[in-house]
């Protein structure tokens, strides 16, 4: 009786597949338990959706499951407002002048410097451009992850998106498939202007073979994958975004003159070099420059050789670590969201009342 | 379990929801808290708070900064944990509501300012996806009044337009109760008419339950069916305005002009009557005559100064006893601390 009735008040009839229609005796059981206890799991649902396991099944009402009507199934609902709002997010990204040109400047920097430097990498015949090009590459993906990303999640949380999203059924879900999208979308943008944008303009590397364009795409995944984590747990600790653009700078300049990504590794000193292998950035740029220069250049590399099962462990560590980090931390994130803190913060940073107002 | 009926529109007639009594019918009550007690750390903030509200009622919680309001108010969110007491809203504990609960209830905060790029019909579509049985944006557009502004971005829109675009994302997906924190705070005498006439069509067309927390006594009056006020962590008084008024000060003033022209004014329980004993007396048209009944206001001061610790007043029996002072002059006898709560000789 359910089911029929999910069929005939959905506004996306083309939602309810078979597999759906397969998977509901199931949730009509989970119905029947909430209906009898009364009972909810966990409002929170912060990492839920990226299992795609949302809590609630088919419809969560008790017994007013009967007048009360039901769309599509919440886990569908859910990824598709994602989708949506990851859409809608990127539209507005790419209409803001003023924050593309923020990422653009990246690239620009990047071609002016890969213009100006025609030395070549120390004992072979590959322009150094293209080692600073491929490091900047993997610079650019460690700064989505762990700059732009959680100073976008600490904003949205000063405002309070988080808690609207909190205070919505299947919000919190939602907003991290957004943001995943939003993420992969910045990176693969990036990664197209600045490697097509060096190609066409200062002779900029790009993979020899299939072989080079498999590297650069597992390496950029697996680097996205060990820094966004991270930085979703780090913008769910940060206080306001004002100074978590101090705190997250610092260290991630640090780290791009340490880890190789400008200038061969071995123009530096040992202890250098061993702190900077501990961060993903130095395993990013190495795995990069294996996609993107020949194999001639490894002799510039510290191990003489690009490391690639390496690279991969070392990244796939950073992965499993920041999501250890971040599903913690970003449920308690979302569980601390109320009203009286968002007005709390809004007043220590001195906003007041209604901005527009 | 739940209350059987949870149609977006039920019928609620303001007879029903103004007695709390009448309306039994619907079951149970849209939100119950028995003895909630809240503490951080040694600090208690609610001491024990009894509130029933009822479907379709508009409830108003009163309560000077730092009565345990908001605390209360996010403890029936779900975004607080309690630390002792019963809770029900909508039937379910809301320390276990999960999105099927959250999806019942819209929620409408002063502090919001997110999504400030976006465009105002363009966000209110992408909440409506969220919710299995949305309102369609564009009636709901028209609703709050901002079809002119639906291609507008957010963070252009002035402080009582956003504040009506948060109601409409609060209620697009048809809850059956709508939280209202200080809705009106910034807003324009016009903008907050429009506020009020939107909240009471939900309330009475839509059976909409709403649950409002404000600092305007005015705003309490004019919308809400019944008040609570909140004092100190502990409810010191709820009931609809006027039993309020009259429970607090059982007086109201009359003023009038006598025939040779000096003002007078006189405290009476029973206005009316001497009023028309005035106007027998005088066989005539009273000059400038005038009732005044004590207002929310009076009601509301009295209580929170009652509270007052350097105040003559005993705290635990303000419930029961904010009938004994006398209107308008108990106010200025209360802050000065002195006689609260003393009878007074007509």
């Amino acid at each position: 009786m359910r089911g029929t009735q999910v069929t005939a008040v959905t506004n996306t009839t083309k939602n309810v597949t078979g597999g759906m229609q397969g998977d509901m005796g199931e949730d009509m059981r989970g119905d029947m338990r909430q209906g009898i206890t009364g009972d909810m799991a966990e409002g929170i649902g912060t990492t839920d959706g990226t299992t795609g396991q949302t809590t609630g099944g088919t419809t969560g009402q008790t017994t007013d499951g009967a007048t009360r009507q039901t769309g599509p199934r919440p886990h569908r609902r859910y990824w598709r407002a994602g989708f949506l709002r990851g859409g809608i997010e990127l539209r507005h990204l790419v209409r803001n002048p003023k924050e593309m040109s923020g990422h653009l400047v990246n690239v620009v920097v990047a071609l002016l410097l890969a213009g100006y430097i025609s030395d070549k990498v120390p004992g072979t015949h590959v322009p150094m451009a293209h080692l600073t090009l491929s490091g900047f590459a993997a610079y650019l993906l460690f700064q989505i992850g762990l700059v732009n990303l959680p100073q976008i999640l600490v904003t949205e949380r000063e405002e309070g998106a988080l808690l609207r999203l909190r205070a919505t059924p299947g919000g919190i879900p939602a907003y991290l498939v957004a943001k995943s999208l939003m993420v992969v979308a910045m990176a693969l943008g990036t990664l197209v202007i600045l490697l097509g944008a060096a190609a066409l303009l200062v002779d900029g590397p790009l993979p020899h073979g299939p072989g080079g364009w498999l590297t650069l795409l597992w390496v950029s995944a697996l680097g996205l994958l060990a820094v966004v984590p991270l930085g979703a747990a780090i913008g769910a600790v940060l206080p306001n975004p004002r100074e978590a653009l101090a705190l997250i700078m610092l260290p991630a300049m640090g780290l791009l003159i340490t880890s190789g990504a400008m200038f061969p590794l071995t123009q530096l000193p040992l202890v250098v070099q061993k702190i900077a292998s501990v961060f993903p950035l130095k395993w990013m740029a190495q795995g990069l420059r294996s996609a993107l220069l020949p194999d001639a250049a490894r002799a510039a590399e510290p191990a003489g050789s690009w490391e690639l099962p390496t690279v991969a462990l070392i990244l796939t560590a950073w992965a499993a670590l920041g999501f250890l980090l971040a599903i913690p931390l970003l449920r308690r994130a979302a569980r601390r969201e109320s009203g009286s803190r968002l007005t709390e913060r809004h007043r220590k940073a001195g906003l007041g009342g209604a901005r527009t107002a | 379990m739940t209350t059987p009926e949870h149609s977006p529109v039920a019928p609620a007639t303001p007879a029903a929801a103004t007695t709390p009594g009448a309306a039994t019918e619907s079951a149970q009550p849209v939100i119950r808290v028995s003895d909630l007690r809240m503490s951080y750390g040694s600090t208690d903030v609610l001491h024990g708070v009894d509130l029933e509200i009822h479907r379709g009622e508009i409830f108003a919680l009163l309560g000077p900064n730092g009565a345990g309001k908001t605390t209360t108010v996010e403890i029936l969110e779900g975004f607080r944990r309690r630390s002792a007491g019963e809770v029900s809203v909508l039937g379910t504990d809301p320390t276990r509501g999960g999105d099927a609960w959250r999806g019942r209830i819209g929620l409408v905060l002063q502090s919001w300012r997110d999504h400030r790029r976006w465009r105002v019909a363009e966000l209110l579509k992408h909440f409506a996806t969220y919710h299995p049985a949305p309102r369609d944006p564009a009636g709901l557009l028209a609703l709050v009044g901002l079809t002119e502004q639906a291609d507008q971005q957010v963070d252009r829109l002035s402080g009582g337009q956003r504040r009506r675009l948060d109601v409409a994302l609060a209620i697009v997906g048809r809850p059956e109760l709508l939280f209202l924190d200080e809705p009106t705070t910034g807003f324009d005498p016009e903008a907050r008419r429009g506020f009020h006439d939107l909240v009471e069509r939900l309330a009475r067309d839509e059976g909409v339950t709403i649950l409002l927390t404000t600092h305007d006594l005015a705003e309490a009056e004019r919308l809400a069916d019944r008040i609570a006020m909140l004092v100190n962590g502990r409810i010191r008084a709820c009931g609809t305005p006027s039993e309020l008024a009259r429970r607090a000060a059982a007086q109201a003033e009359v003023r009038w002009t006598t025939a040779d022209g000096s003002p007078r004014r006189e405290r009476t329980e029973d206005p009316s009557r001497l009023v028309w004993e005035l106007h027998r007396d005088t066989g005539g048209p009273i000059g400038d005559l005038e009732v005044r009944r004590p207002t929310l206001e009076d009601t509301y001061l009295h209580m929170v100064h009652r509270e007052d610790p350097a105040g003559a007043g005993t705290g635990d029996s303000a419930g029961a006893g904010i009938g004994e002072t006398t209107g308008a002059g108990a106010r200025g006898e209360n802050e000065a601390g002195a006689s609260d709560g003393e009878k007074r000789a007509a």
